[in-house]
């Protein structure tokens, strides 16, 4: 029996998200091969922890569920596990996976597409069918749709032309820290199961800064490209936001900002078939603590 | 086509009569030699003679080494027996192992001079030894074993225990974790030639040369350290755990290494218990706060 796409449903934290293009989840087992002298290759047998991927594209069609910020404005995915499921056959079938933490969540658009969102997700604990297999426990956010006319890009120091396109993405880099299994000289005597195996990671950590980069394209008409020697000189740092409103209502639907961003290439592109574009490309540094200033 | 050399997969390891699952070795022999030089006949030249070379001059019995790196099978180890195997804690003596196989040599007369494996997670567990060989090695011819049931020990399912004054880490740290684990044992043997052994002339009628009359054990040593998150506070001079006002009645550190496969199946459990011989902290950058920690056991 086969479920076709209208039969599933991607359930992540609690809320079964929309605009859900493709979804894969993956697993490998990293092994070594046993060689003993006298008689060759015996077996191969796990030598690392057990971790997956779980990858989330989208159409921004509502305020993403995922993104949610502390007290102190900090996306809270940077710190958090988060689960999720592929759920089918009326929920009660599903691929899942526990301590899951984004390592990278980005964000495209073009002149003409609805935004695409691409979560990519490291899973820590579980991953596999029946695991997580729950309906979803939390309402989702009301559908909205930007268009064109409603995605809006601001630096903070010079008016931007027309823009074609961008992108932006943060990227996470996690240390999972793994201990040996735990128990005592009274398991080992008395043949029993120990309390704590210590299957998953006791301490998984973001290593910071997070790096985020935002490129986008535009028409070239007022903008000039910097001097490449000037600019590596002064170094300015800018901070761009891009907002992405409801086509109606004008209600943000999705913001994304860039604080202290830096601008770090910048390329022009003319073909006799298409008008002069320029992308540029800023590199940005989130901390943990001491924000970059 | 002949094959001159010996392939990997046809040069078992075997000591004491005992297959291994070895998966590396080296032997090695090391003649211990100076160069004699006399001085020659009368030299008009410079009114004196020269010093010429005339042979190289034995000044020991003829020792070697042999290293192996092994994984510890349960087939082959029930549980604790490993200990027997490798003689390597109480009950030690000064007997030689005899009838040992490296490829295509063959060799008596072998000491075992230290043992040690790692433990961390996730991981296969391989162990190593050195061994002292006295005498010369014999060519023999190559040899093959089979492995019906390969269950050997692994970090998956062993676990560890650390203890301070009888309380666990956890209840002296807090939530103690061991990121890995080393255990090693050292052994210091006295070897004993008889006087003028060496100048018997049946001493030369076989490769061996001289071999010692006795070989006794000088002390034993076992160590174990762990990286873990925390270290343990309140370390008095004397090596241990002090949480109260007075250091009576404070018992030693230990430290537990249990061997499991990967099966489940119990393989050897390792201890070491005495003062804790150092713990050092260190940070930096990109990293996490490592704690280090060494308790050795004064065995002999």
């Amino acid at each position: 029996m086969s479920f076709s796409n209208y039969q599933q449903k991607v359930v992540i934290d609690g809320v079964a998200l929309s605009g859900v293009q493709d979804v894969n989840g993956s697993y490998g087992i990293s092994e070594k091969p046993i060689r003993i002298a006298g008689v060759g290759f015996v077996d191969a047998l796990v030598n690392a922890p057990l971790e997956g991927n779980f990858t989330i594209s989208r159409k921004m069609v509502s305020r993403d569920p995922l993104i949610q910020f502390d007290s102190l404005g900090k996306y809270t995915y940077d710190e958090n596990e988060i689960s999720g499921a592929i759920l089918y056959e009326n929920d009660t079938k599903g691929f899942g996976f526990t301590k899951g933490r984004v390592t990278r969540y980005s964000v495209n658009c073009a002149v003409g597409e609805i935004p695409d969102i691409q979560t990519d997700i490291t899973v820590y604990g579980d991953l596999g069918s029946g695991v997580m297999t729950q309906s979803e426990t939390q309402s989702h956010p009301p559908i909205q749709y930007p268009d064109q006319s409603s995605i809006s890009i601001n630096v903070s120091d010079f008016q931007l032309d027309a823009i074609t396109d961008f992108s932006y993405s943060r990227s996470l880099n996690l240390e999972a820290v793994y201990a040996i299994p735990k128990g005592t000289s009274s398991d080992w005597d008395n043949d029993i199961d120990i309390s704590n195996p210590n299957l998953d990671p006791v301490q998984i950590d973001t290593q910071y800064p997070i790096e985020t980069d935002i490129n986008f394209t535009m028409i070239v008409n007022n903008y000039q490209i910097k001097e490449m020697k000037d600019k590596i000189r002064s170094a300015p740092k800018s901070n761009v936001s891009i907002q992405i409103k409801d086509a109606e209502t004008d209600a943000i639907i999705n913001a994304f900002t860039g604080q202290n961003v830096r601008l770090t290439s910048e390329s022009i592109s003319s073909s006799t078939e298409d008008e002069m574009t320029i992308s540029l490309t800023y590199k940005g540094y989130e901390t943990l603590h001491n924000p970059v200033s | 086509m002949s094959k001159p050399y010996l392939r990997f997969e046809d040069g078992k390891i075997s000591l004491g009569g005992k297959d291994l699952d070895v998966s590396s070795a080296s032997l090695s022999l090391n003649p211990s030699l100076e160069p004699e030089r006399v001085y020659g006949d009368y030299d008009a030249a410079i009114a004196g003679a020269k010093t010429e070379f005339v042979k190289h001059a034995a000044v020991s019995p003829l020792r070697g080494q042999l290293e192996i790196k092994f994984l510890i099978n349960s087939d082959k180890f029930t549980t604790n027996n490993i200990d027997k195997l490798f003689d390597i804690r109480n009950g030690m003596n000064g007997d030689a192992i005899h009838g040992n196989i490296v490829g295509r040599y063959f060799f008596d007369n072998m000491y075992l001079k230290s043992f040690s494996f790692s433990l961390s997670p996730y991981s296969v567990i391989e162990a190593s030894a050195s061994y002292d060989i006295f005498g010369s090695v014999k060519k023999t011819s190559e040899r093959r074993f089979n492995i019906t049931n390969l269950n050997i020990a692994h970090g998956l399912k062993s676990f560890g225990e650390m203890k301070a004054n009888n309380q666990s880490a956890d209840n002296i740290s807090g939530q103690f974790e061991i990121s890995s684990l080393q255990y090693s044992i050292q052994v210091n043997r006295k070897v004993h030639y008889h006087i003028r052994g060496s100048e018997h002339s049946s001493v030369a009628t076989t490769a061996n040369g001289a071999l010692p009359a006795r070989v006794s054990l000088e002390n034993i040593e076992a160590e174990m350290s762990v990286e873990s998150n925390e270290i343990i506070p309140n370390l008095n001079p004397y090596g241990d755990y002090q949480s109260g006002t007075t250091v009576d009645g404070l018992s030693s550190a230990s430290l537990s290494a249990f061997l499991y496969t990967l099966q489940g199946d119990k393989v050897a459990k390792f201890s070491c218990t005495g003062k804790i011989q150092s713990e050092s902290l260190s940070i930096s950058e990109g990293q996490y706060a490592k704690g280090n920690l060494t308790i050795r056991e004064i065995i002999k």
